[in-house]
């Protein structure tokens, strides 16, 4: 057939002119009918029809009618025609920030528009092109090498340095000595490479032999894992390169060398399971020996509010979360008691409730170290025919707190052992009113009459945020997801009476399958999980075009995946063994209407919720360290600023006071007990009208007379631990502040004779969470100052935050000219505060003093500002 | 059908409330408005009125006029239970009477799910609560 003939090119820019001509033109009736000027005027009789210069009413309407009409018509095809790219009526996931430029960063669909945008057509002959792209619509060849290919490059010039290094030292790897002479460059490297499969075929050698060394105790628990954990490094049974990474009563590391190209990835920061996945769609950050998803790169504040609450779902990949797993023999009495013993510190003695000892449920809460809260995380007890099973999750930012401590309780125990599943057991969390219709969606399994599948399935397309109770338990094996080709519809609803009486069942534990547990949570289970595992060019084979549509067929060598589904305050959370991860999660992502969150999401969603996020856990050495970093780095970027540029802390007018008391860059808990402290010491007859110059004892320490002494004191401390600080002593043996969580009870400031103010001999605050919401307009921001309302000013205030207090046109008054308290009123700082898109106001989260006696009210000024703002306020209740 | 008698009461444990169970529909948004205790009324009727705005046509980019919600849904669900009911019935005497639209109203039974939370266990039971819907016609 023959082509189309190309059209001219004068065309292209007649046809823009054309179009821009008429969006601009607005039509118009010229020859309007509704007035009348007959030319019979001169007739001796005026009948109706006759008489001269009316208006016709109808006709003068629908002439109108007609213009306007067309008025609102040309506005929008002027808004429309010349403005718009063919790329920005995209919902935001699809757009791409070259796809300006660049048209295969546009849908197929719309590609010839977006050339035709660009001045290109796919049928011209011309040789004009756009940036970076060439006319036919494909990018053009990069001058500079970039990206993977720059790798690559960089990565040859490194082999060769180090192949030239072995030339000059004229030995390989392990010192025997080659004649290089003889060896062109390709030569050598195959013998470094065989020299690395040799020393892995060795080690596999070594794993086989029946062990010799330990024969005496061969039948411990602890030997047994210890030889199978090492047996599982070195299988693989499958063409994807999968096998278990768990060590046994020591900490685990990523120690295999898949990739000669790869061997310097991953030395300081582990890898997640989706990082290349995640790496092009989020940014990522450095942290905790991880390379974390910090928030995607598409902006998604607002996104992320609705994805929880009102429509879709949110996934994050949580594998690098820790998890210890702690095992011993049922029949062992002894073992059991002392797990039981760690069971119980670790959660605080909270976790013996039946549901949780039973293991129908998991316990979720702050782990607890030496009776301290480390960090929030979750207990599996699992108790099995043979074995019973310890399993816990926790925060990595105390990875080796916890595993020291595990280890510490452990070692002396034959019949207990430890596997560190870091690297050997992953996890998805998946929240939102879609979270559970997303997880349907891509869960089959193999087995149709599993009872735990069925009652998972009654769930089926159910909108949960809160109906399942946090804590339940789900377990069964399930089948590679990749089989599907894409996700399916979830069954049908079931009638909400099933529903009810499924959840009633659920919390007696008939969702949890402890034969798949013991397959998820031991070393062979997951080994045999990943034999078979099928790659993606295998699985393309099997996808015949004659099944399009259909799943591939399932056969009996295709492997099963045990998993486990816990429901936890911030959402579903699915373990599963570590390789398995990718090929759940590239499903789940395809399932529409789901976002992926970083942690940044994870703190906005606890936020919202008025709970408390990692960033808020002040009272941990962990959180508490967060704290001080970030004000470091606030207080660093505030010095670089040029003096005209920055806010003048010092200076700020806080009516009865000048300059911010406590560190304007954070939330300063340090000064912040020694103020509360220090101010316990002013006597009740102080004069505090006016500033006396400051006495001192015999020890150069200030005497406090009044709260303008208690003031200095905050600085004078500042100064004393910078100088510990220098002097390389620890400033922060203890924490300044302690968490208090029986929220009921008053808890009275230590004595003021009971403890002197210097920098170790303070004793720790207490404080207790609260969360607050602004009683009327305005923005609080993280690191608020809290105040008590004086009893002086107290009506003033409350009839502020009862709205009672109008103008003179009723309307809510502002509070700017009711000035500030004086600092003595601090009571406490917010660690996270902003616009709070569930409420619709400002709303925050933070800690008080717990002797503080607060009335419903209480006042929160931003740092740098004068405004105050009432909130109301309660206790955050923490399990 | 007579009155159940009410649930006993179940002493020294915190009561923790589940939402019910309701299915998932990514649309819903746009035709469904439930309605609770601390929802305030002018609140309710503004998304109501939101949600019949999207019904009522307006001109798309070429000039034609669509629906932005579409034109398969007949009416505007909205559903309160307990304490909101006499919230809802207000809201259908308003949209009645002030808004002259037709207003069908539909009584339910919809059972929850309770938590008790003891200090060494956790009980659960069923419980029924009443519920009204209305269905204002488009």
């Amino acid at each position: 057939m023959p082509r189309k003939p190309p059209k001219l090119q004068h065309n292209r820019v007649n046809h823009k002119r054309e179009k821009m001509f008429n969006s601009r033109i607005i039509r118009t009736e010229l020859n309007d009918r509704s007035f009348t000027n007959p030319t019979i005027a001169n007739t001796s009789v005026i009948t109706f029809n006759s008489m001269g210069n009316k208006l016709d009413a109808p006709s003068f309407l629908k002439s109108r009618e007609f213009e306007i009409k067309s008025l609102e018509k040309s506005q929008l095809k002027s808004k429309y025609s010349s403005s718009t790219r063919v790329f920005q009526s995209l919902p935001r996931e699809l757009r791409r920030r070259t796809a300006s430029h660049n048209v295969r960063r546009v849908p197929k669909r719309m590609r010839p528009r977006a050339l035709k945008e660009m001045g290109l057509s796919l049928n011209t002959k011309d040789k004009k092109e756009t940036k970076g792209v060439s006319k036919s619509g494909k990018p053009l060849k990069k001058v500079h090498s970039r990206g993977r290919e720059l790798y690559r490059l960089r990565r040859k010039s490194q082999l060769l340095k180090y192949a030239g290094k072995h030339k000059l030292s004229g030995h390989l790897i392990d010192g025997s000595p080659i004649d290089i002479k003889k060896l062109d460059l390709r030569n050598r490297l195959k013998m470094i490479r065989a020299q690395i499969e040799k020393i892995e075929s060795d080690r596999m050698k070594v794993g086989k032999k029946p062990n010799t060394d330990v024969s005496d105790d061969a039948n411990t628990l602890l030997v047994k894992d210890r030889r199978v954990a090492k047996q599982a490094v070195i299988t693989i049974n499958n063409l994807t390169g999968a096998y278990d990474n768990t060590s046994v009563n020591e900490s685990s590391g990523i120690h295999r060398i898949s990739s000669l190209k790869y061997a310097t990835r991953q030395t300081k920061f582990k890898w997640l399971p989706t990082h290349v996945w995640h790496a092009k769609r989020a940014k990522m950050v450095k942290r905790w020996g991880w390379n974390l998803v910090n928030q995607p790169t598409m902006k998604c504040f607002r996104k992320t509010s609705r994805s929880w609450r009102v429509k879709g779902c949110i996934a994050w990949d949580t594998s690098y979360f820790n998890t210890i797993i702690l095992n011993c023999a049922s029949s062992d009495l002894h073992a059991f008691e002392i797990l039981k013993d760690i069971y119980s510190h670790l959660s605080c003695g909270k976790a013996l409730k039946t549901n949780y000892i039973s293991g129908y449920k998991a316990w979720e809460g702050f782990i607890h170290i030496n009776e301290e809260p480390v960090c929030v995380g979750s207990l599996l007890w699992i108790r099995g025919e043979l074995s019973v099973r310890l399993v816990v999750r926790f925060h990595p930012s105390v990875y080796e707190l916890v595993l020291n401590s595990l280890l510490e309780e452990v070692r002396p125990y034959d019949a207990i052992s430890l596997h560190d599943c870091r690297y050997s057991i992953g996890s998805i969390t998946v929240a939102g009113p879609k979270a559970l219709y997303a997880l349907q969606a891509i869960i089959h399994c193999p087995v149709k009459k599993c009872p735990q599948y069925q009652l998972w399935k009654v769930f089926s397309q159910m909108n949960d945020v809160n109906t399942i109770p946090s804590g339940s338990c789900f377990s069964f094996e399930i089948d590679d997801p990749r089989l599907w080709n894409q996700h399916v519809t979830p069954h049908a609803f079931k009638e909400a009476n099933v529903v009810l009486e499924s959840l009633c069942d659920l919390q007696t534990g008939n969702a949890v399958n402890k034969d798949v547990l013991d397959k998820l949570f031991s070393i062979e289970g997951r080994i045999n999980c990943y034999k078979n595992q099928q790659s993606l060019k295998q699985l393309g084979k099997r996808r015949t075009p004659e099944r399009s549509g259909k799943p591939i067929p399932r056969t009996d060598a295709d492997p099963t995946i045990p998993i486990c589904i816990i429901k936890h305050s911030n959402g579903y959370n699915i373990l599963l063994p570590w390789f398995w991860v990718m090929p759940v999660w590239y499903q789940l992502v395809h399932v529409p209407h789901l976002m992926i969150g970083g942690m940044k999401q994870m703190n906005q969603f606890a936020y919202e919720k008025s709970q408390l996020s990692f960033e808020d856990l002040i009272f941990t050495r962990q959180g508490f360290i967060n704290g001080r970093i970030k004000m470091e780095q606030c207080s660093h970027e505030w010095n670089r600023k040029p003096k005209s540029k920055r806010v003048q802390y010092d200076a700020l007018n806080l009516g009865s006071e000048t300059g911010e008391k406590l560190s304007p860059f954070g939330c300063d808990w340090r000064s912040f007990q020694v103020l509360r402290y220090a101010l316990n010491k002013v006597p009740k007859d102080a004069d505090n009208s006016q500033v006396f110059p400051s006495e001192f004892d015999e020890m150069l320490n200030r005497v406090i007379k009044n709260k303008f002494d208690a003031f200095e004191i905050v600085k004078d401390i500042k100064k004393s631990d910078k100088g510990l600080s220098l002097l390389g002593r620890s400033v922060f043996e203890k924490l300044p502040v302690r968490l208090d969580r029986e929220n009921e009870t008053v808890v009275e400031l230590a004595k003021a004779e009971s403890y002197e103010i210097t920098s170790k001999g303070l004793p720790q605050l207490q404080v207790r969470a609260i969360a607050f919401e602004c009683c009327s307009r305005g923005h609080i921001t993280d690191n608020a100052r809290i105040y008590q309302i004086p009893e002086s000013q107290k009506s003033y205030w409350i009839s502020f935050g009862r709205k009672v207090c109008k103008d003179v046109r009723g309307r809510n008054m502002s509070t700017n000219q009711l000035g500030v308290p004086g600092s003595e009123f601090i009571v406490g700082l917010s660690t996270s505060a902003t616009i709070n898109l569930v409420r619709g106001c400002s709303t925050g989260v933070g800690f008080i003093d717990a002797s503080s006696r607060l009335c419903e009210y209480l006042l929160v000024r931003n740092v740098g500002s004068d405004i105050c703002q009432v909130c109301t306020w309660h206790y955050i209740v923490l399990r | 059908m007579g009155v159940q008698s009410k649930l006993p009461r179940v002493k020294d444990k915190r009561l923790v409330k589940h939402a019910p169970p309701r299915v998932y529909h990514q649309n819903e948004g746009s035709h469904v408005v439930y309605v609770k205790s601390s929802t305030p009324f002018v609140s309710a009727i503004k998304r109501i009125e939101r949600c019949l705005d999207g019904f009522r046509p307006v001109p798309n980019r070429r000039g034609k006029y669509v629906a932005k919600s579409g034109k398969h849904i007949k009416y505007i669900e909205v559903k309160g239970m307990g304490w909101a009911m006499s919230k809802v019935m207000n809201l259908g005497l308003h949209f009645k009477y002030e808004k002259q639209l037709k207003v069908e109203v539909y009584t339910k039974t919809i059972g929850v799910f309770d938590e008790f939370v003891g200090s060494d266990d956790e009980t659960f039971q069923k419980r029924n609560v009443s519920s009204v819907e209305l269905h204002i016609m488009i």
